[in-house]
């Protein structure tokens, strides 16, 4: 009896210390809807502090997206934010900067690599906004609830990649050997390792082209911003005039997709499509299969919050 | 036995590994003992006055006073009345009795206590009576502050326009007394538009209420009130107010507050305004009230020939 509960014991403290083994899983690099991921180190800051002595704001990020991807030359993933020096910026609020005085309001999100071949994690960083809690008797306060609210702003890119059949006659009554057929639609799930992803594809063959209808969905847990307006707009002044907005291109058969309507496009209740063509090839082509690659590019902006009771020293 | 240690052993686990807070660890700060509705408890002590004397004979009269609000009172006074065709006091300095108390805090969280005792004599009574039944009267002024401060909501996007997360919402707060004979009983939040379209006015309604035992006064006038000088009117019920927003002070209306039937409510507004390009954000709003306080006992006597 006193040996099973001294295992159960042992298993209880492994657990409670985050000791178990943990089990290797095969991760497609580009699955998943989440891009940069925050969260506020643990007890940085902690949930109580006392006035007069230094605050320290802990955030860790992670690239959970398949965004950006390292160059074959340099091997590094570098994106260039006009206006920041990394993929993006962390923009603080939320408290009273006058009994928190020295913290930075904003700090660049570093260049973080997206998930890829040989980093199934994704890239990692920590920002850190340092400042001072003034003293309270100087201003007559016994307490204060502080909330940090840690925003980001950041571009992204989606990139889909869908195998699609290019028949050019396939309501023919000829009977003949096709490698494939068109399906009603393609249906793609899970997202594509951005937080904006593209969640079905129907293909339509007209007269003179083919048409592909894509549709397109912020599966995230943030809002999608014009990314033209990302460094002017994000986060203090976001409306209806700049979200939700979506650039989108791609090519099939080494043709570039021509869509309707025209760059960005304006997603409603965090969905949209958009119809994109290529033109057809010869009647006289037999139907092939070939990749479907959809690129958008946006911004992305998410935040998170974290409440801090500060009391006066006794 | 193992009953016992196992689930104890388990909690220890647990504790260490920061799984659960520890229950036992509270940090106490000076709003910690803002509570409650009192500021100075008055008593007569037991015998001191005896409730029978005879005519012609010395006899105590004693006051224990508690201040059970958590401010400090520097300058109070307690003045005795008692009836002089009947009594006299054998010190006449001691009709009237300075006094200080230091209120709830940290260091004494019960508040101070002070026992305060002069000497009175019986003088004869008529000659025909057997025993005549007089009053004797204690007072006690003082000057006393209630102070509240709350962390509140500056809504910077009063007609949520802004598509950014907020980090708190404005809303309406009920509070119970804070360790005063006046309280502040609930704060209502507004954030008011500027002329000038850049700017948010915060502007706060917040109802006051006597809920002490006694009356509120002049805090200038808490010695007259406690002596036999004449009161006006415009003495009473009249409570100072400052309000601080974050470091600004806000102007209040009207100021100073004038209690009718014992509530009122004041209006503050910071007029310099908050620039609306700000995101939401939590800042404290400290509340001062500043006011002079009394209230009276009495006791029977009943005296023998």
């Amino acid at each position: 009896m006193r040996k099973i509960i001294l295992i159960i014991l042992i298993l209880l403290l492994f657990f409670s210390f985050g000791c178990s083994p943990k089990t290797e899983e095969n991760i497609d690099y580009r699955k998943g809807t989440q891009g940069i991921v925050m969260s506020f180190m643990a007890d940085m800051p902690p949930a109580k502090m006392y006035d007069n002595m230094p605050i320290d704001l802990v955030v860790e990020i992670k690239n959970k997206g398949a965004y950006p991807q390292p160059t074959s030359i340099t091997g590094w993933a570098i994106i260039i934010t006009p206006g920041t020096k990394g993929i993006g910026t962390l923009y603080l609020s939320g408290f009273d900067d006058t009994l928190i005085m020295g913290m930075p309001k904003q700090m660049s999100i570093p260049n973080l690599e997206g998930k890829n071949p040989y980093n199934l994690e994704g890239g990692y960083d920590v920002v850190s906004f340092r400042g001072n809690i003034i003293n309270f008797d100087s201003r007559n306060i016994d307490s204060y609830n502080a909330n940090f609210l840690v925003t980001s702003c950041y571009n992204y890119e989606t990139i889909a990649s869908q195998t699609v059949c290019v028949d050019p006659e396939p309501y023919s009554t000829k009977e003949k050997t096709k490698v494939c057929t068109i399906p009603p639609s393609y249906s793609l799930s899970g997202g594509q390792g951005a937080p904006v992803a593209v969640t079905k594809i129907e293909e339509t063959v007209l007269s003179d082209k083919i048409q592909f209808k894509i549709y397109m969905k912020n599966l995230g847990d943030g809002k999608i911003v014009d990314k033209n307006r990302l460094n002017i707009d994000c986060p203090y002044s976001l409306d209806y005039t700049n979200l939700n907005k979506v650039y989108v291109s791609g090519r099939v058969s080494g043709y570039s997709l021509s869509c309707k309507p025209n760059n960005p496009i304006n997603l409603i209740n965090e969905e949209g499509s958009v119809i994109c063509t290529v033109p057809k090839p010869a009647m006289s082509k037999s139907a092939y299969t070939t990749p479907l690659q959809v690129k958008l590019g946006y911004g992305y902006s998410s935040s998170i919050q974290k409440s801090v009771e500060i009391l006066n020293t006794p | 036995m193992i009953k016992i240690i196992l689930p104890i052993i388990i909690i220890l686990v647990l504790f260490m590994s920061g799984c659960i807070q520890n229950p036992f660890i509270k940090t106490t700060t000076q709003d910690d003992f803002r509570t409650g509705s009192q500021g100075i408890l008055m008593e007569f002590l037991t015998n001191a006055p005896p409730s029978e004397t005879y005519e012609d004979y010395p006899f105590q009269v004693g006051v224990l006073l508690n201040n059970v609000g958590a401010y400090d009172i520097k300058n109070g006074f307690i003045s005795f009345t008692i009836e002089e065709d009947y009594m006299e006091l054998m010190n006449q300095n001691e009709g009237v009795v300075r006094f200080s108390l230091k209120g709830k805090s940290i260091s004494l969280p019960t508040g101070d206590q002070l026992i305060k005792i002069i000497k009175a004599k019986t003088k004869k009574i008529d000659e025909q009576s057997e025993k005549h039944d007089s009053t004797i009267l204690a007072n006690v002024c003082y000057q006393y502050q209630t102070k509240k401060d709350i962390t509140i909501c500056i809504d910077t996007d009063i007609y949520n326009l802004k598509k950014m997360q907020k980090v708190c919402l404005i809303k309406d707060i009920t509070l119970t007394p804070q360790g005063a004979p006046v309280a502040i009983t609930k704060i209502e939040s507004e954030m008011l538009p500027a002329e000038d379209d850049n700017l948010i006015k915060p502007a706060f309604k917040i109802q006051i209420k006597n809920v002490g035992n006694g009356e509120v006064i002049d805090k200038d006038k808490i010695s007259d009130v406690c002596s036999s000088e004449p009161l006006e009117h415009k003495e009473l019920n009249t409570v100072d107010i400052k309000v601080m927003l974050s470091n600004e002070e806000l102007e209040c209306k009207p100021e100073p507050l004038k209690l009718k039937s014992n509530e009122d409510e004041v209006r503050c507004i910071l007029e310099k305004g908050v620039l609306k390009e700000r995101a939401t954000y939590t800042s404290p709003l400290t509340i001062e009230l500043d006011y002079g306080y009394t209230y009276s006992i009495l006791t029977k006597i009943v005296i023998k020939k």
